[in-house]
Parts: C-alpha cells; sequence; structure tokens
C-alpha cells in the first residue's frame, strides 16, 4: 500500500530494529545454552544454577526494546472497531490522545525504571546465581524503557503537531493499524519463503 | 475501603478507554495507576518499576518469545506448505474432501505455534490457494481455517497457557497436558460437522479427487514429520521430566534451526525476520501481560479479590451458574476485546471468584482458552476472520463469518461437554503428571 512515510518512524525505526535484532541474537544464544544445560544435566548430572535468572533478564530487555520497535512500527495492541467509525475530526482528537496516553505511560515506566536501577545501584545488589551486579541487565533493559519513552514521546509531539496546524495525515500516520497493514507485513513474511522449491 | 460500586467503575473505565481506541496496555495501566493513587497513596503508584521490572523479569514467560521463534523459524523454513499437501492425500477421501486438510493442518500447526492468528495466517496462505476452481462452498472454506486456527492457543504449545500459568501460578506443564484431549476432540467435532454439512448438501464440497497411489502417499508422509519431530521434543522433554515449559521451548528452537538448515532454508536474512517478529510480537504481549500483573498487584492490596469473593459467595451460586455466567460474560466481551486483553483484564478479578467456588485452576484455564477461542472468531471483533479474510483478498468478510458459524457451535458445544465431563481436561494432567 502506497503512504506517505512517517518522518519520525523513518527515523525511530531503523534504530529500534538494529537493537530488536542484536536482542533477537540474545535471544538465540540463550535457547542454545540453555539446551546444552538440559543434556548436561541429564546425561553429566552438571547443573547450571544461572539459566533462571539469565531467562528473566533477556525476557525483561527483550520486552523493553520490542516495545520500542513496536511502537515504531505502530503495532500496540489497539480496538479500533469503534473509533474508526467516528468523524475524521474525532479521530484525530482520540489518535492524538491515545498518543500522548501512551508517551506518559512509556515516560512513567522510564522514570520508575531509573528509580530500581538506582535503588540496585544503592544496595550493590547482584543475582544470586549468575553472580553478576543486577544493575547490569537492568541497565540494558532501561535503554529499552528510554528508546520506548523517546518514540512514543516523538510520535505524541508529531501528532499533537498535526492536530494543533490542521496539517493532514495524522490519522493516517497514528490510527491504529489496519487489519490489511498488519496482514501486510504478515503476507510480506510468508510470500519469502513460497519460493518455486517448497511447492515443487 | 474500596466498594464494588467502585470496582463496576473501574472495570467500566478499563472497558471504556478500550473502545475509544487508547492502547490496551495503556487503559490497564491507568486503571491499576488511578486505583493506586486514590486508594493506596502515592508509594505503591511509585512502586511501578519495581512491579513492571519483576513481571517481565520472569522465568516462566520467557516461554513466550521462545514459541513465538520456534513457530517464526518452522513458517520461514517453508514446512508448511508440504505438511498440507501430505495431510490432503489423506484426508481428501472424507466428505468435504479437502476441507478436511485445513482442519488438520491447523491442528498439526497448532502443536508447533502457541499462537492461533499465526496458525490462521500460516494455514490461509498455504490453504487458501488450493480451493481456486474447484467448487468448494467458500464460505465453508474460510470457515474451517479461521475456526480450524483457533486451535492454535488449546493445542500446547500455546502462549494463553503460558500468562494465565504465570499469572495465576498454575503449572505451565498441567495445562499444556490438559489442553491436547479437548484440543483432539475439539478438531474431531469440527471435522464431524463438515461431514454432516457436506452429506447433507453435497454442493457445499467440490467434486471428489481422483486418489494418488499410495505409493505417492507413503513417500509425502514423510512430510508431516517436521512439525511432529519438534512437538515430539517439546512435550518430551516436559513429561520425560527432562524440561521445564520454558526449557522445553529452547530445545525447540535448536531443533527447528537444525531442521531450517537440514533443509536448506537457514541464512541471516531469515534469521533477522525472524528475530524482529518475535521481538515485535513478544513486546506487544508483555506490555499488556506486565500491566495486567501491576492490575493484579494493585487490585490485591487493595482487597479487590476479596471483595468480590465475599460479594459472589453471598450470592449463593453454584459452580454451574457461575461458569453459566462467565460463559455469557466472556462471549459479550469476546465480541469486543482481544482475546489476550480480555483473559488477562479479567484474571485479577475472576480468579479469586474461581478459586472460592473451589473450581480447578487447571480446568478453568482450558475454559478460559476455549472462551479466548470464541472471541477470535466472534464479530465484530474477531482477529482470525480479519486475518483469513485479508489472505483472500476478495469478496466479503460477511462470508467469512457466516462461514464460522458451525464451527461456533461445535465450540460451545466443547464448553458444555468440558463441564459435563471434567475427565476430557483433568484425565491426562492426572495420568501423565499425578
Amino acid at each position: 500500500m502506497e503512504r506517505p512515510p512517517n518522518p519520525v518512524s523513518q527515523f525511530a525505526e531503523p534504530v529500534a530494529r538494529y537493537f530488536s535484532i542484536v536482542i533477537g541474537w540474545g535471544i538465540l544464544a540463550f535457547s542454545i545454552a540453555l539446551s546444552f544445560e538440559i543434556v548436561g544435566r541429564k546425561l553429566f548430572g552438571t547443573s547450571f544454577k544461572g539459566m533462571d535468572e539469565l531467562g528473566g533478564f533477556i525476557l525483561a530487555i527483550a520486552a523493553a526494546t520490542g516495545a520500542s520497535y513496536s511502537m515504531a512500527l505502530r503495532a500496540h495492541t489497539r480496538v479500533d472497531v469503534f473509533l474508526v467509525r467516528f468523524p475524521q475530526g474525532l479521530q484525530r482528537v482520540l489518535n492524538t490522545l491515545a498518543l500522548i496516553a501512551m508517551a506518559a505511560f512509556a515516560l512513567f515506566a522510564a522514570w520508575r525504571g531509573y528509580a530500581v536501577l538506582e535503588e540496585t545501584l544503592e544496595f550493590n545488589s547482584s543475582a544470586p546465581n549468575l553472580n553478576i551486579p543486577l544493575a547490569y541487565p537492568q541497565l540494558v533493559w532501561l535503554l529499552g524503557l528510554v528508546m520506548f519513552a523517546g518514540i512514543a514521546s516523538a510520535f505524541a509531539l508529531h501528532a499533537l503537531y498535526l492536530l494543533l496546524t490542521g496539517k493532514p495525515g495524522l490519522n493516517t500516520h497514528y490510527g491504529p493499524l489496519s487489519v490489511d497493514e498488519e496482514l501486510e507485513s504478515e503476507l510480506d513474511a510468508l510470500k519469502s519463503r513460497t519460493t518455486p522449491e517448497a511447492t515443487r | 475501603m474500596i466498594t464494588i460500586s467502585a470496582t463496576v467503575i473501574g472495570f467500566g473505565l478499563l472497558i471504556g478507554l478500550m473502545c475509544l481506541g487508547f492502547h490496551v496496555a495503556f487503559a490497564m495501566f491507568a486503571v491499576s495507576i488511578l486505583g493506586a493513587f486514590f486508594y493506596l497513596g502515592l508509594p505503591a503508584t511509585l512502586e511501578y518499576g519495581t512491579q513492571y521490572w519483576s513481571a517481565t523479569n520472569n522465568s516462566v514467560l520467557v516461554a513466550v518469545p521462545l514459541f513465538v521463534l520456534l513457530g517464526e523459524l518452522l513458517v520461514r523454513g517453508g514446512f508448511t506448505d508440504r505438511m498440507y499437501r501430505s495431510l490432503a492425500d489423506w484426508l481428501g477421501g472424507l466428505p468435504g474432501g479437502l476441507l478436511h486438510s485445513n482442519l488438520g493442518a491447523c491442528a498439526l500447526f497448532a502443536a508447533v505455534s502457541g499462537s492461533s492468528v499465526a496458525t490462521a495466517a500460516t494455514i490461509g496462505t498455504v490453504a487458501l490457494p488450493a480451493f481456486d476452481k474447484r467448487g468448494y462452498d467458500q464460505r465453508l472454506v474460510l470457515g474451517t481455517i479461521a475456526a480450524g486456527a483457533t486451535l492454535g492457543i488449546l493445542i500446547p504449545p500455546s502462549i494463553n497457557m503460558i500468562i494465565y500459568g504465570a499469572m495465576t501460578n498454575t503449572s505451565v506443564g498441567r495445562l499444556y497436558a490438559a489442553g491436547v484431549v479437548p484440543g483432539i476432540l475439539l478438531t474431531l467435532l469440527f471435522m464431524l460437522v463438515v461431514i454432516v454439512l457436506c452429506y447433507l448438501w453435497p454442493a457445499l464440497a467440490g467434486p471428489k479427487e481422483e486418489r494418488k497411489s499410495l505409493a505417492d502417499r507413503l513417500s509425502r508422509l514423510k512430510d508431516l514429520l517436521p512439525p511432529l519431530i519438534v512437538f515430539g521434543f517439546v512435550m518430551g522433554a516436559i513429561y520425560g521430566g527432562w524440561a521445564t515449559p520454558t526449557e522445553s521451548a529452547a530445545l525447540g528452537v535448536v531443533v527447528s534451526l537444525v531442521l531450517c538448515a537440514i533443509a536448506g532454508r537457514l541464512n541471516i536474512a531469515m534469521l533477522h525476520q525472524c528475530f524482529l517478529s518475535t521481538l515485535s510480537i513478544t513486546a506487544m504481549i508483555t506490555l499488556i501481560t506486565a500491566a495486567a500483573f501491576y492490575l493484579n498487584f494493585v487490585l490485591g492490596v487493595m482487597g479487590v479479590p476479596d471483595l468480590v469473593t465475599k460479594y459472589v459467595t453471598g450470592l449463593q451460586l453454584t459452580q454451574g451458574q457461575m461458569i453459566l455466567i462467565l460463559t455469557i460474560f466472556y462471549l459479550i466481551l469476546g465480541c469486543f476485546l482481544d482475546a489476550l486483553a480480555m483473559v488477562v483484564g479479567t484474571i485479577p478479578i475472576v480468579f479469586p471468584i474461581i478459586i472460592a467456588l473451589k473450581i480447578d485452576p487447571v480446568w478453568f484455564g482450558i475454559f478460559l482458552v476455549l472462551m479466548a477461542e470464541l472471541a477470535l472468531i466472534t464479530p465484530p471483533v474477531g482477529m482470525n476472520l480479519y486475518v483469513v479474510q485479508g489472505i483472500r483478498g476478495r469478496g466479503n468478510i460477511k462470508e467469512v463469518i457466516v462461514g464460522v458459524i458451525p464451527f461456533l457451535f461445535m465450540m460451545l458445544l466443547m464448553v458444555l461437554l468440558i463441564w459435563l465431563f471434567p475427565a476430557i481436561v483433568m484425565w491426562l494432567p492426572t495420568k501423565m503428571m499425578g
């Protein structure tokens, strides 16, 4: 579908994507390590206690970093069934409000996330089994939250600017992702694997 | 002290914000932060960071990205097309022909995927082209895929079960075992309704296909192996006592990786695509789930579960009456809410009632998943309907909606069956895990 690109996501999406791919490798590496741990435990009776902790850290970091990537893609879940039936003008207001709310949410999460890190540093807490300072994973987690807050705030400001200046494009840039758009990305992914070899 | 009417207003605010198009995660966050601020004061409100960290720093929930990644690898590895073709070889002879392949493929893919939407997208893309110019009734074709795909969250692995397990401290391993028999039974009920419809109105199905030779069919049977191998490893590791559900998910990722490599499909670009989908889907799920954990925490401290439980106990409802009320409640809610939002948004209030009425949490988990399945195909907000319609790319969504109606009834029948015969749910987990 042809649409004018959103100037904010053009900048934000590649940054969030880059970080997400790095975390993706982390998830894969964790899977491989965990599989070795299972086999090692079963066959040689060795056991590495830190895996649970590591998994928790991976999820927290993936969730925070992914939140910024999903934000850049506008993929966070919204109920659009009523919204799309409202008049365009009201939709512009509601879309702006939704983004301001999301930015406030993300900023609050980043602020409180910082408080968590501060407390960890104050008490010098560490992960009991992995034996590393808890501040390390929390710092990366916080980085994801800050990126999420940054992207959400930029979107909110852009939407507010479009609303106040009456410029067009607010609903296409910041409305809920329509099912067509969602499918577009889903189908692109599926097409990429359907080569003649698969159907032979 | 919080009252029932304040609780109802809070719940109304939650639904209202969602319906005005606010992000689902924000709606949950807003309601819990308001509740915390007004009833518990500033310290509990500022507690959000710690709650958020501990909700996502969770070794049970880490199974979510792992199972998403596993499914992504298998889809992008191209195993689904051949799996569908081989199923068609064997199921095409039943009245209703290829329609059964849709259901079989959905059930089989559900056994490696924890998501119904992913199942609908995958099987829809593979199956729909097969029906071109074959003379099947379009509505039934679409209905089998949209409804069949809901099996994705009932047949293990299931992302919804992981989240339910993490939120209610219910064993995910037990939930998985509990989903197997209802999953198979529901698949058979779906097939049965197709057989009956096509027997009564033969025009619904296309003309009978010429059967492939037995040798051909046998030689293609190996195409069913990849999903079965992954399923075998994942479930075998859990029930052999080797691994927790999270660990078995990691094992499944590695096995899928090896299968992709053997098929010659593994490369960096493909992996990066898998990573991005995984991160995005995981983030969408965890943002909502983490907000729901905080809601759970706030409501807990506020004493809402006790209050609601006392209120409901005062009504002197039996288990059966409660389940009937919840069925209707979830059916209505499911028409308007996203399935996951519906599940995590209601657990904090509904789960304490379930415990008070001595309903088994594992049984209730399966009930909730069935209601979430219904939510996926009830208009106007039924994600699977839109996914299937989007893949088809022509005609009207009404045809998909009409197509799922017979299957909606089968799902309600399934709810009735697990109520009348709880052993359908409880037999396997009790047998396997005591």
